[in-house]
């Protein structure tokens, strides 16, 4: 039993006669700690799926299991709790508040959570220590997407999900982000979830789910992920 | 092939239906201000055709002179006066009836023909001028006694009786107001034409006048004035059953201003932010159009034409229902008081098809601002969605001990409310526009009811007035003899009083010289009289250009000797406007003696009364309490603009509060569904909103008092006659009433706004820009 799993978890959107089927009877599991990199061409059900396991969707059947709890079974308010006090996520186009500061940013995930982390040091851990007074505009893509993840990080959550954090961000910088990702995964002992197209990511993942037409094709585990510096891009 | 304009204008529709609440506000906006002029337009153009057809029609005078004789003379004087056409000798006095009670009629009795106030016949015929019985009786009077063509009426003077057939029931055009008091009161007083020759005991004491159309009046009044100083000339402006109904007229002239005008300027407020808002939210598509090659002419029709829709439905729309539903009901209240002939439906007038123009323009204008700015941008940059604003430092944020101490949701409302400064004060104008109308509306029944009572209570500082005929004997026996807690007797006449600024027909009072039941003071507090020149109310002195110290003349009726006075002090009325002197000042002017026309009584036992009703020479008895009560009766006709006033306010701030409201969450569904995802509850992001709105409210509904109670006096004094000075203040209570009622309104409708929270779609919101 995994501290993630999927089992036969489908989501079908309904529109007039016609079914899609976004995700269609998915089945896997996430050890705890890992880095787990979910791979796969646009429209494949990638997103879905993170959206299902951040309990921002609901499924349409099936069971997810996130830490010994059904998070299929919850209502409303117990997902709300679940994203409060468990789960980080990170965006690709941030989704920062842009009349708030950075830090403000950071402390506004502060507001809601029990164990937060005092938002100036994770702000030093991402590296934008100097920058705390900025407003996202006055910020590049890349330190936006840091304060994005210093908000996820500053909630101190045990899932730190990640829907294609470096897609909007140029290779240097995807870099940089992809090592603060990886770094959170060993130090704060989070499990961290990444979906991502891009195929040179996969190397750095414990386990990496290749998803395609909505299921899984293959799953492989990786003992000895490479390192950021490693990885060509 | 289709034609491309199809498609835009198929695309026009469709934005349309698909943003019908926005454009549904901007209907309801230009509509609002558009219904605001049309309705009170048509209702002042409504009393205003009436009366002027009326008053042609039936030859109303222009002048109605009083002498103590009209005969051959007299008239061949007034004839001889440049720019008199037409004139007519007349009797005119009060008489008792054989009724039961204390029915009193006003009989007319004209020397020859009826052809200066034409009485208007309902029914039966008109009088010939040779019939020495018949009468015609007016139509409420009639009415209400139950009186018809053919019936017999009687009438006494002292102890001879004069019965009358009634020939024909009718109305006539100098009697809009029938009335010897304050308010029109057919069970107790109305009016009767006759011919002079059936009462020749009746002396001939007036003369009508009517000037030929290109006569300077002013001239006229002077002429006449100077040929028999011992006449007393009443024109229009001063004869009240005219005036009135001329006053009334006047108030919802000057009402077309006042409101439209503040609709108007919210309601560009508000298009401006709708529409801008729309435009923007099109730069995509206005990209995507340039790009497949649309002319940029072709862009431009379309995206004006946004405005130009709506504008000219709601500008059409609220004409239409203002002009065809209000003035009828405006009308109604009018003829509560006023006895119309008939009423004349003129129709749409043209300022008010300008008024939808202006709408259209004001529109179309706001729209080409707002598509100018984002036609200018490439159109490459324009198919990039707008960057979103800027989060700036604020001002309060400089001020570390205070930014330091807010929590950190106060932070962010604060910015919020900063950062979106021309929604948030658009919102604040609602509010604001909202509290100052309802205390208006509140503000001015409690003017004049507060009018009513100072005058009545304060003003008038007695209990009882007995109004005594001419037969009345020495002041001092009754004020002996009457048992109550004091009595004082007054001497009232109307005279004319010259000064350099003009002349107006006025009432003379002469009070006692230690006097104590008229407060003629400012706020109504009891100041002696100054012995050996006039005082003169307040108004007066401004209508005339008078100030202390300035002489005046006055000319008593049947007095060819008129007599100047020094103005010694400024007194205030305000309700009737006149002149005050003391009795020693009456009789060192050798004027006749101090006969008194009325005694005032302070709490007079009900023998009192009793013997005052017995007494032959007192012909009423007025009570100033009751008058209050009549006096509010007038207030039914201002009712209906009051609600009416409560209802657009209401309105007002629905659309605008709303419109804000909603625009604001669209734009922020991002945040709101970004806050949701980071774990914020429903009610928590809720708060947030509320908390921004609850300061806005409170902003505006506090900066909405002051304004009304200024827009109240200006109300009062745009209503108030010439002989009438109206100040307008709310009490505490009305503008406590309207800051609750607005604040509660406003909370209700943003938590009819919040409930949206729930409905907000995470992955929908989040989903990556495209």
């Amino acid at each position: 039993m995994g501290y993630i799993t999927f089992e036969n978890v489908c989501k079908y959107y309904q529109s007039g006669d016609n079914v899609v089927k976004a995700v269609d009877n998915v089945n896997f599991a996430v050890e705890r700690g890992e880095f787990c990199v979910v791979l796969g061409p646009s429209g494949a059900g990638k997103t879905t799926i993170l959206n299902l396991l951040g309990g921002m969707d609901k499924a349409t059947s099936g069971k997810i299991m996130v830490d010994g709890q059904e998070v299929t079974a919850m209502n409303g308010r117990q997902l709300t709790e679940y994203r409060r006090h468990k789960v980080g996520f990170v965006f690709q186009f941030y989704n920062l508040m842009p009349n708030l500061t950075a830090l403000e940013n950071v402390e506004l995930a502060r507001q809601v959570c029990r164990d937060a982390l005092d938002p100036r040091t994770v702000m030093e851990q991402v590296g934008l220590g100097e920058r705390l007074r900025n407003f996202p505009a006055q910020l590049s893509g890349g330190e936006q997407q840091r304060v994005s993840i210093a908000r996820a990080l500053c909630k101190n959550p045990a899932l730190l999900l990640c829907d294609e954090p470096t897609g909007a961000l140029d290779s240097k910088t995807g870099v940089q982000v992809l090592g603060l990702l990886t770094d959170v995964c060993r130090t704060h002992n989070a499990t961290v979830v990444i979906i991502t197209h891009n195929a040179m990511i996969a190397p750095l993942g414990n386990r990496v789910i290749h998803v395609k037409n909505g299921g899984i094709e293959s799953i492989e585990t990786n003992d000895h992920p490479a390192r950021v510096e490693d990885i060509a891009w | 092939m289709v034609k491309p304009r199809n498609t835009l204008r198929k695309k026009l529709f469709r934005d349309i239906f698909r943003a019908a609440m926005q454009f549904l506000s901007i209907i309801v906006l230009c509509a609002l201000g558009t219904f605001a002029f049309a309705a009170l337009d048509g209702t002042a153009r409504m009393v205003r055709t009436t009366l002027n057809t009326y008053f042609e029609d039936n030859n109303l005078a222009d002048f109605w002179v009083t002498l103590p004789h009209a005969g051959r003379t007299e008239l061949d004087k007034i004839r001889g006066i440049d720019g008199v056409r037409q004139i007519r000798a007349r009797a005119s006095v009060d008489m008792d009836t054989t009724l039961p009670g204390d029915v009193d009629v006003a009989v007319t009795a004209y020397d020859g023909e009826m052809d200066i106030n034409v009485p208007l016949i309902r029914d039966g015929s008109a009088l010939d001028p040779a019939d020495m019985r018949g009468c015609l009786m007016e139509e409420r009077f009639a009415d209400v006694h139950g009186f018809k063509t053919g019936d017999r009426f009687t009438v006494k003077q002292g102890e001879l009786e004069t019965t009358f057939i009634i020939r024909g029931i009718a109305v006539s055009p100098e009697y809009l107001m029938v009335s010897n008091g304050v308010s029109a009161d057919p069970e107790n007083y109305g009016y009767i034409l006759v011919n002079a020759r059936a009462v020749p005991h009746l002396p001939l004491s007036q003369i009508v006048v009517t000037c030929t159309p290109d006569a300077d009046r002013d001239a006229v009044q002077s002429a006449i004035e100077a040929a028999i100083p011992e006449a007393l000339v009443v024109n229009r402006g001063a004869h009240m059953s005219t005036s009135r109904a001329n006053n009334d007229a006047q108030m919802f002239e000057n009402m077309t201003l006042i409101f439209p005008i503040l609709a108007y300027a919210i309601a560009a407020l508000i298009v401006m932010t709708t529409l801008s808002r729309m435009i923007d939210n099109q730069r995509m598509q206005m990209g995507t159009l340039k790009a497949l090659g649309f002319s940029t002419r072709q862009i431009r029709g379309h995206y004006l034409s946004y405005a130009i829709v709506p504008s000219a439905v709601g500008g059409v729309l609220g004409t239409l229902i203002g002009h065809y539903t209000l003035p009828k009901m405006l009308w109604d209240a009018l003829i509560a008081q006023h006895e119309m002939p008939y009423r004349l439906e003129p129709p749409i007038s043209f300022p008010a098809w300008c008024m939808v123009g202006l709408t259209v323009v004001m529109s179309v204008a706001i729209c080409w601002y707002t598509y100018r700015k984002s036609a200018r941008e490439v159109t490459a940059a324009l198919l990039r969605p707008k960057p979103p604003k800027d989060g700036k430092r604020i001002l309060l944020e400089r001020i570390t001990p205070v930014w330091s101490r807010l929590s950190f949701n106060a932070k962010m409302i604060v910015r919020n409310l900063m950062r979106n400064k021309l929604r948030s004060f658009m919102s604040l104008i609602g509010i604001l526009c909202c509290t100052m109308l309802i205390i208006t509306s509140l503000g001015l029944q409690d003017s004049v009811t507060r009018m009513s009572q100072k005058y009545y209570t304060g003003t008038l500082n007695y209990d009882v007035r007995a109004n005594l005929d001419s037969t009345a004997g020495d002041a001092e026996a009754y004020e002996r003899r009457m048992d109550a807690e004091a009595a004082e007797c007054i001497m009232e006449r109307s005279i004319s009083l010259r000064a350099d600024g003009g002349s107006r027909t006025v009432m003379l009072t002469v009070l006692g010289d230690e006097q104590t039941m008229q407060h003629l003071g400012e706020n109504e507090t009891l100041i002696p009289i100054e012995t050996g020149t006039v005082a003169v109310t307040m108004k007066l002195t401004r209508t005339l250009d008078i100030e202390t110290g300035d002489t005046v003349t006055i000319y008593l009726p049947g007095d060819d000797e008129p007599f100047e006075l020094t103005v010694g002090q400024i007194v205030h009325n305000n309700v009737s406007q006149g002149v005050y002197l003391t009795r020693t000042t009456w009789e060192s002017l050798r004027k006749g003696p101090f006969t008194p026309t009325a005694i005032q009584l302070r709490a007079p036992t009900d023998a009192c009364i009793a013997e005052l009703a017995d007494m032959d020479e007192v012909t009423s008895i007025d009570y100033p309490a009751e008058q209050i009560g009549e006096m509010l009766e007038m207030l039914d006709t201002l009712s209906s603009v009051f609600a009416l006033l409560t209802g657009i306010a209401l309105a007002l701030a629905f659309v605008i509060c709303y419109n804000m409201g909603l625009m604001n969450f669209v734009e922020r569904l991002r945040e709101y569904a970004t806050l949701k995802v980071l774990g914020y509850h429903q009610k928590e992001i809720r708060r947030l909103i509320l908390h921004e709105n609850t300061i806005i409210a409170l902003i505006g509904v506090l900066g909405g008092i002051y304004p009304g109670i200024l827009l109240t006096d200006i109300i009062m004094h745009s209503c108030e006659p010439e002989t009438g000075f109206y100040p307008g203040m709310p009490t505490v209570q009305s503008i406590v009433i309207a800051c609750v009622t607005t604040y509660l309104f406003s909370g209700l409708l943003q938590r009819l706004l919040t409930r949206k929270v729930r409905h907000i779609d995470m992955v929908e919101a989040l989903k990556s820009v495209e």
